[in-house]
C-alpha cells in the first residue's frame, strides 16, 4: 500500500485582488442592505397608504366629533395620521386593526394640551359646512355631533366604537377596561343620549 | 330624518354617513415628510422646552442688567435681581415639568383611559400654570414699578397689559372649571 501525501502549496494571491475582492463583498454587502431598507420603506409606506384607504373614514369621524372647528378638525387628522404613521413601525397585529385605529386616533385627540376654539357657533357653522351630504342627512349628521358632544371624552370614545359595531371585548382593550364595565358604560351613554335626543325634540 | 324619530339603527347610519360625508383627501404620506412632521403634543413641548430654557437664560441675563439699568433705586437693585431669578427659575421649573410630564404621554401604546386622565391632568396642570403665573408676573410689576424713577410709562404699558391679561385669565378660569366639572 503506497501511502499518498497530499502537499498543500498555496497559490500566492496578489494583494491588488485580494483588495478588490473585500471590496466587492463590502459593496455588494452595502447594496444589498441599502435595498433591503429601500423595500422595507416601500412597504411600510405602501401598507400605510392602504390602511388610511381603507380607514379614511373612521379616522375622519373620530376626528370631526372631537372638533369645534375646521381647522380643529384639520390639526386633529393631522395629528391622528402623523401618530398611525409612527406607529406603523411597531404595530404588528395583537388587536384588530380598526381596534389600533381607534385607540391611536382617539388618543391624538385626547392628547391635544390646548384651548378649544372661543367662537363656537361660527366654528361649528364652518365644520358642518365640511359635509357634503344632501340636505337630510346633512341634519341627521349634525344632529349626532351635537348629542355626542354633550358627553364626557371616554364616553364619546366609547359610544364611537360601540356605533362602529365594535365587540365590547375590542372596546375593552381599546379603552384599558373589562367587558362588564364597557357593557355598564354604554348602558348609561345610551341612557344619557336619549335624553339628548328627547331635549332636541322639545327644542 | 326628524329628530322624533332617532334609534340606534339611525344614529348608526348617521354615524357611517358622516364618514362618507367627510370625504377628505388623503395627505401625502412620503415617509420623509411623515417622520418630520410634528403633532401638536410635541409642538407643544417644544414650546415647554424652549421656554424652560430661556427662563434660564433670562434669569441669569436680566437679573444682571438690574445692576446697571440707569433708573432702578440703587436699594432696589439686588432685591429686584433676586425675586426675578426666583420667579424665573420657578417659571422653568415649571415648565420643565410639564415638558417632563407630556412626554410620559404615549398615544400609540397607552389605553385611550390612561391619554384621557394623563391629558386631562396636564391640561388642569398647564391652566393651573397659567392661573399661578398671571398673579406672579402681575406682583413683580408692580415690585418693579416702585423701583424705577420713570414710572408713568410702566404704569402705562402695566394697566393695558394687565386688562387683557386679566381677559386671558378668565378666560383661562372658564377652561379650567369647564375641565374640572
Amino acid at each position: 500500500m503506497t501511502s499518498n501525501t497530499l502537499t498543500y502549496t498555496p497559490i500566492a494571491i496578489p494583494l491588488e485582488l485580494r483588495i478588490r475582492f473585500l471590496w466587492n463583498r463590502v459593496v455588494r454587502f452595502a447594496s444589498l442592505s441599502e435595498d433591503k431598507e429601500a423595500n422595507a420603506a416601500y412597504a411600510l409606506e405602501h401598507e400605510f397608504k392602504e390602511l388610511i384607504d381603507m380607514e379614511n373614514a373612521t379616522i375622519s369621524r373620530i376626528c370631526f366629533s372631537y372638533s369645534g372647528s375646521v381647522a380643529e378638525f384639520e390639526d386633529l387628522r393631522q395629528d391622528a395620521l402623523i401618530n398611525i404613521w409612527r406607529g406603523m413601525h411597531g404595530f404588528r397585529g395583537g388587536s384588530s386593526t380598526k381596534t389600533w385605529i381607534y385607540r391611536v386616533t382617539v388618543n391624538s385627540c385626547l392628547s391635544t394640551i390646548r384651548k378649544q376654539s372661543r367662537h363656537q357657533h361660527e366654528s361649528l357653522d364652518a365644520l358642518f359646512g365640511l359635509i357634503d351630504s344632501d340636505d337630510s342627512d346633512k341634519e341627521a349628521i349634525e344632529q349626532l355631533h351635537r348629542v355626542i358632544n354633550t358627553l364626557a371624552q371616554e364616553e364619546k370614545a366609547i359610544i364611537m366604537m360601540w356605533l362602529d359595531e365594535l365587540s365590547y371585548d375590542e372596546i375593552g382593550t381599546a379603552m384599558g377596561l373589562n367587558r362588564n364595565t364597557i357593557a355598564t358604560r354604554i348602558r348609561r351613554i345610551k341612557e344619557k343620549i336619549t335624553k339628548e335626543f328627547r331635549k332636541e325634540e322639545l327644542i | 330624518m326628524n329628530s322624533k324619530n332617532w334609534d340606534i339603527e339611525q344614529m348608526r347610519k348617521a354615524w357611517l354617513e358622516m364618514g362618507k360625508a367627510l370625504g377628505m383627501e388623503i395627505p401625502p404620506s412620503d415617509p420623509g415628510n411623515m417622520n418630520k412632521m410634528r403633532t401638536s403634543l410635541d409642538r407643544i413641548r417644544d414650546r415647554y422646552r424652549l421656554g424652560c430654557d430661556w427662563s434660564i437664560v433670562g434669569a441669569i441675563v436680566f437679573a444682571a442688567f438690574f445692576f446697571f439699568m440707569p433708573s432702578l433705586k440703587d436699594e432696589y437693585r439686588l432685591p429686584l435681581a433676586i425675586t426675578y431669578v426666583m420667579v424665573m427659575l420657578a417659571n422653568a421649573y415649571a415648565l420643565y415639568r410639564l415638558w417632563r410630564g407630556t412626554g410620559k404621554i404615549n398615544p400609540l401604546t397607552m389605553s385611550i383611559t390612561r391619554v384621557s386622565s394623563m391629558a386631562k391632568y396636564y391640561k388642569k396642570c398647564h391652566l393651573l400654570y397659567i392661573l399661578i403665573g398671571f398673579p406672579v408676573a402681575a406682583l413683580w410689576i408692580v415690585f418693579f414699578m416702585f423701583a424705577t424713577d420713570r414710572s408713568e410709562s410702566i404704569i402705562i404699558g402695566s394697566i393695558v397689559g394687565g386688562i387683557f391679561g386679566l381677559y386671558g385669565l378668565w378666560q383661562t378660569m372658564k377652561d379650567y372649571r369647564n375641565l374640572s366639572e
